[in-house]
């Protein structure tokens, strides 16, 4: 399918707003479930794997995802021309946050369902046979839980899940067995990140039993100062407990965060405020900005918004940038490969001078 | 019994305690002097085996030979690449996974939701039974530590029951 209307993204979780909004991007729920009578996707054939995927496919028809439905096919076909447009779509899903790097880097068949507001989407064959997973704007794991598992009910009633009466739903990682829920926040933490203070958080995180991870989830860095906090246990605690730890926690984040930023507004506000204007000022002029530089850059005039050091940018607009820098989005903006690094940087520069002229 | 046997342990006082341990289809026996399985918590019943072999015999616990009969991973396989083959080595490797899960979740026991329909089963009435039993043994001995972990497990185990719609 051509995912030509996917140039702008309209994420929900993008809108900068919800609660807790100044430090909390986005909440996230996902649920890992496996079909009964099939070996987990790791170790089925292609032809079992095909088959999941049909299921899948007509079970998307009658799923609540959205306003608009979508089923992308991301099976790699056999001509090359076509695998490489494949993989463009792959990326791009994956810059929006839709699909997980593991799904985009996978083999054999497998797919994703999502809805048109992007708000909840179903991989088909990762590591787990489904992977639901729902994202709000700002602080809302309740809400997203409740998209998810409106899902997964749909789901139950469409497949027979693989489930154990001891055990749970059976995952084919042990880490997440049980519920198979991973909830996790995306916080903004620049002023943590600017105060050397990450080491601080990563020890109270793990302390508590929460893992923390970069932008794009598991084993990726951190951009932009985005962290993402989440549960490890899976198991023998239930779904509104795991979400309920996960909130008593936050807090202390959030006041770490706002702490710190209300400290250096404080004693350093030329400081802070150079910092948020040449920011902005190499965003509205720069000819080359690579992908880390712009997150950096994107990320100092968030701390300003959101600090009210800075008028006149609107913090949705700005969310959707930290999606359109990356490499598949300007590549589908501009309609051709950009193979070499420099058209990429100079595409990427364009396209923020084009968005956040005043 | 023409011989006398020595304790495996302090390796002097006579051997009067033998515990034979069948572990994945290899047996195991540790004669063990009064005071050393005191000192092991035998006498208590709750000593760990596992553990227990390893330190009398200096060698981890034999990994189970067993293979799903429907994926046909081994308990080895899983450990070197931490993906499982299909929902049945839970089954079948669930003797081998009990500390890991232990270890990662400190539970043992699933209590979120299940889906429609799936949840009371035979199992489930067969854990309470056990769980009751557990507790009353436990009360007993005056393990009241024991005790009170074995009430919150028949408790999260109801409360499952319950959630279930």
């Amino acid at each position: 399918m051509e995912l030509t209307d996917f140039l702008t993204p309209g994420g929900e979780w993008l809108r900068g707003d919800g609660r807790d909004a100044d430090v909390v991007m986005s909440s996230r729920v996902r649920l890992a479930r496996n079909l009964a009578g099939f070996p987990f996707a790791t170790r089925a054939s292609d032809e079992q794997r095909s088959e999941i995927l049909g299921k899948m496919r007509t079970a998307s028809e009658t799923l609540p995802l959205g306003p608009r439905r979508y089923f992308v096919d991301l099976t790699p076909p056999g001509s090359r021309r076509e695998s490489k447009e494949l993989e463009l779509d792959r990326t791009l899903l994956h810059e929006r946050h839709l699909i997980s790097t593991e799904l985009e880097k996978g083999k054999g068949p497998r797919g994703v369902a999502f809805g048109s507001d992007e708000r909840v989407s179903v991989m088909v064959n990762e590591e787990d046979h489904l992977r639901i997973q729902a994202i709000r704007s700002g602080f809302a794991l309740d809400e997203a839980l409740a998209d998810a598992r409106a899902l997964d009910v749909a789901l139950e009633g469409a497949v027979r899940y693989a489930v154990s009466p001891t055990y749970g739903y059976l995952t084919a990682c042990p880490t997440n067995v049980g519920t198979g829920l991973r909830a996790s926040v995306m916080l903004h933490l620049p002023a943590l990140v600017h105060a050397q203070e990450m080491n601080r958080v990563f020890q109270a995180a793990s302390r508590t039993g929460l893992a923390v991870r970069g932008f794009y989830g598991e084993g990726t860095k951190a951009m932009g100062d985005f962290y993402q906090i989440s549960n490890q246990v899976t198991l023998g605690q239930s779904e509104e407990e795991i979400l309920r730890k996960l909130s008593r926690m936050l807090p202390t984040f959030l006041e770490y965060e706002r702490k710190v930023r209300e400290h250096l507004v404080a004693t350093y506000r030329v400081k802070v405020e150079d910092k948020v204007f040449r920011a902005l000022a190499v965003l509205r002029a720069a000819r080359t900005v690579s992908t880390d530089e712009a997150m950096e850059l994107l990320s100092a005039v968030r701390l300003g918004v959101v600090t009210g050091l800075l008028t006149g940018v609107d913090l949705a607009r700005l969310h959707e940038l930290f999606v359109l820098v990356h490499p598949a989005h300007l590549r589908r903006q501009a309609g051709r490969a950009l193979d070499t690094a420099v058209e990429r940087d100079t595409a990427r520069a364009t396209l923020l001078r084009q968005r956040l002229s005043a | 019994m023409g011989t006398i046997m020595i304790c495996q342990v302090c390796e002097s006082r006579p051997a009067t305690i033998h515990i034979t341990e069948i572990v994945n289809d290899q047996k195991k026996v540790l004669d063990l002097c009064e005071e050393c399985a005191q000192e092991k918590g035998l006498a208590h019943g709750s000593a760990n085996f596992p553990s227990l072999l390893k330190d009398l015999v200096g060698e981890r616990p034999p990994v189970s030979a067993k293979k799903c009969p429907e994926c046909g991973i081994t308990f080895d396989e899983f450990r070197a690449k931490g993906r499982f083959g299909c929902p049945k080595d839970y089954e079948v490797f669930a003797e081998d996974l009990a500390p890991l899960l232990e270890k990662i979740h400190n539970a043992k026991q699933h209590v979120g939701r299940v889906p429609a329909g799936r949840a009371p089963d035979a199992g489930r009435d067969e854990r309470l039974r056990r769980l009751r039993r557990d507790l009353a043994r436990a009360v007993a001995e005056e393990q009241y530590e024991e005790a009170a972990r074995i009430r919150d497990e028949i408790r999260q185990t109801e409360e499952a029951l319950r959630g279930v719609v």
